[in-house]
């Protein structure tokens, strides 16, 4: 039988400001799964936080497709 | 194949069995056979993912793709990082936190126990199909190539899938996914400094890029939008983010890669290591076929490359006008290109733009006569829609690679099919023992009693994809199949895990009725338009949500997220 959710849990989910995009914390209050264990995540092994190492990985996808459209450019 | 080319591919094939089975030991638990113990390590994972994805005809076909279209396929994959950022930061703590063996698992804790089977069902439809025509297409271009029959291609890469997937579970999957991605790096290096080594001594790299440039092969970006086009950066941004959304988010294939992970992290770190290493990967890949596209202005490439059609071809009276008028058009772009060569040395910018002219005007006769050809197959009883392009690379290794070499990219081959394949089997299986077994037709047995299961559950779906490969041939074109078999269901399935992630009032009866309307939008669009289908999932998650939000608008269901669903007209009570 699966734990009854924890009310208290659920009204501070409620009180949280909605998330946005991403912001892990925020989502699994957004998606209100009271019954999941704490699980303590290690930040990562670079730039400090997980939200920094995100926008890396989409400033890298900007600078490819600019490096790429270049590229097309200089050989059309 | 020589000796040495045997030699190099019996040790390959031979040395990732044997490793795989070796890192596999002690898989005697469900855990441990379904999901490596959660013990793996980021890269083991990065790998996995990579080697799972990139199936043979990735390569064999991506760079025939470069050799007659460029290098535009690449947009494809721009979606890619985004859809790493979003699933990092989502479903991976998500997935952890609820310590879950499938990804529809999350589901029936979410919404209910419906609506995990429906997307388990779907999964298996969808994946089951694939699975037969991973094995099928490699075995169908090595066959052709090396003059084995199609059965004992397709068995042999099948039986060798299956022994290692069978008795090592996922562990075996895993570590024999790292040694083939490194075979297949290896190879794929090996590929394009051969390539470059045959070219003309006067021929330099930067000519050869300058060549492919100016027959425009090296259109990397095309910002031009088209619905009906596949490949533009706009389809690779929006419709190729909802694609690998799907694929990395909802299938189990993808998603048992990262749930073995040893902590949250490392799962996060073998995502974004594809996120990173994707791109560049596609790009060198595509990049050597257009090297090989190159290399064939200064030595005659064959009409066609598929040489059983061409041997039946070259038999008929009417192919000998065609053969002609190739070998014409092909000693005009040779004049021209040495000319466009010499210029380009010579700095002479107008007499660069004159050569230029001549050599696309040549180039463009030999497209027109490769056309005429392939109509010429069909004309004469060959295969509808004939296209030659997935035989072009590996035409060009057994002919012009010297020996070892030759055994390698053959390895490669096998090994990427192997990767693919086995990372099918083995999610197959495990939904079908988690989701359905388990969960519906015989619950509570012992760990022991699961595992059996599982291997006989793997056993199964290996020698249905054997079979299924089988009848691979009457499937159609083959890229066209695998592309478009996974894009009518995955759109659905995203929905599903958008509204289980992002829409805390919708319940598993909105759902599960949103699931079916956007399954049935899918099969519209496939039947009844022309839409690409890199389109196809973001029209399916589109039509799963609105449907959801509307039913829950409707009929909003009361009671606390988490409880089980139910709707308000469900809680009132009965009369009597």
């Amino acid at each position: 039988m699966p734990r009854p959710p924890d009310r208290g849990a659920l009204e501070t989910a409620r009180r949280l400001p909605r998330p946005i995009a991403c912001g892990e914390a925020a989502m699994c209050h957004y998606v209100l799964m009271p019954q999941l264990p704490p699980d303590p995540d290690e930040p990562p092994p670079f730039l400090g936080t997980w939200r920094r190492v995100y926008m890396a990985i989409l400033i890298y996808l900007g600078a490819i497709i600019a490096g790429f459209y270049l590229f097309t450019r200089a050989y059309r | 194949m020589r000796p040495l080319d045997w030699i190099v591919l019996v040790t390959s094939l031979v040395s990732i069995v044997a490793y795989g089975l070796y890192r596999s030991r002690g898989s005697d638990t469900v855990d441990r056979y379904l999901l490596a113990g959660r013990t793996m390590p980021w890269y083991a994972m990065a790998l996995s993912i990579m080697a799972t994805q990139a199936s043979a005809i990735t390569f064999i076909s991506t760079t025939g793709q470069s050799y007659v279209d460029g290098m535009r396929f690449v947009q494809f994959y721009f979606g890619l990082p985004i859809a790493m950022v979003i699933i990092c930061a989502t479903a991976v703590p998500l997935f952890h936190r609820a310590k879950v063996y499938t990804a529809y698992e999350y589901l029936e804790k979410r919404f209910d126990a419906k609506t995990r089977a429906l997307a388990s069902l779907i999964f298996l439809c969808q994946r089951g199909l694939s699975a037969g025509l991973t094995i099928y297409a490699p075995a169908l271009v090595l066959s052709v190539i090396l003059g084995w029959p199609e059965h004992l291609t397709t068995l042999l890469m099948g039986a060798t899938v299956v022994t290692y997937t069978v008795l090592g579970g996922i562990k075996a999957v895993t570590w024999s996914d790292v040694q083939q991605m490194c075979i297949i790096f290896v190879g794929l290096v090996v590929s394009l400094i051969t390539v470059m080594v045959l070219l003309p001594h006067t021929v330099s790299f930067g000519d050869a890029v300058f060549l492919a440039g100016a027959a425009g092969r090296l259109n990397a970006v095309t910002t031009t939008f088209d619905w009906n086009d596949r490949f533009n950066v706009w389809s690779g941004l929006f419709g190729g983010t909802f694609l690998f959304l799907s694929y990395f988010g909802c299938d189990q294939s993808q998603v048992q890669r990262y749930l073995t992970g040893r902590s949250i992290s490392q799962s996060r770190l073998g995502l974004l290591f594809n996120a990173v290493a994707k791109i560049p990967m596609q790009f060198f890949i595509l990049f050597i076929g257009t090297m090989v596209f190159v290399f064939y202005h200064f030595v005659q490439p064959p009409l066609l490359f598929q040489h059983t059609e061409l041997a039946r071809l070259e038999a008929r009276a009417e192919f000998h006008p065609v053969a002609e008028s190739y070998q014409q058009a092909f000693d005009a772009r040779r004049q021209a290109t040495l000319a466009l060569v010499d210029a380009h040395h010579h700095g002479d910018t107008a007499g660069e733009r004159r050569q230029i002219a001549q050599y696309r005007a040549a180039q463009k006769r030999i497209d027109q006569t490769r056309a005429e050809a392939a109509r010429l197959v069909e004309r004469t009883g060959g295969e509808k829609g004939f296209s030659d392009t997935n035989y072009i690379f590996l035409s060009f290794v057994t002919k012009y690679l010297p020996a070892g070499l030759v055994g390698l990219v053959i390895a490669v081959i096998f090994a990427a099919t192997m990767s693919a394949s086995s990372g099918e089997i083995n999610s197959l299986a495990t939904v079908t023992i988690v989701d359905l077994y388990r969960r519906h037709i015989r619950q509570g047995r012992s760990d022991h009693h699961y595992v059996v299961a599982s291997r006989m559950a793997t056993l199964f779906w290996g020698v249905y994809a054997v079979v299924f490969a089988g009848w691979g041939k009457r499937l159609g074109p083959l890229i066209v199949a695998v592309n478009v078999v996974g894009s009518l269901f995955y759109g659905s399935l995203l929905g599903c895990f958008v509204l289980a992630f992002g829409f805390r009032k919708v319940r598993g009866t909105a759902t599960f009725a949103g699931m079916l309307a956007g399954e049935a939008a899918i099969f519209w669009a496939f039947l009844f338009t022309n839409i690409s289908w890199l389109w196809y999932n973001v029209l399916g998650c589109a039509v799963v949500v609105g449907t959801a939000l509307t039913i829950t608008y409707l009929a909003p269901p009361t009671g606390e997220p988490g409880e089980p669903a139910q709707s308000a007209r469900e809680r009132t009570p009965q009369p009597g």
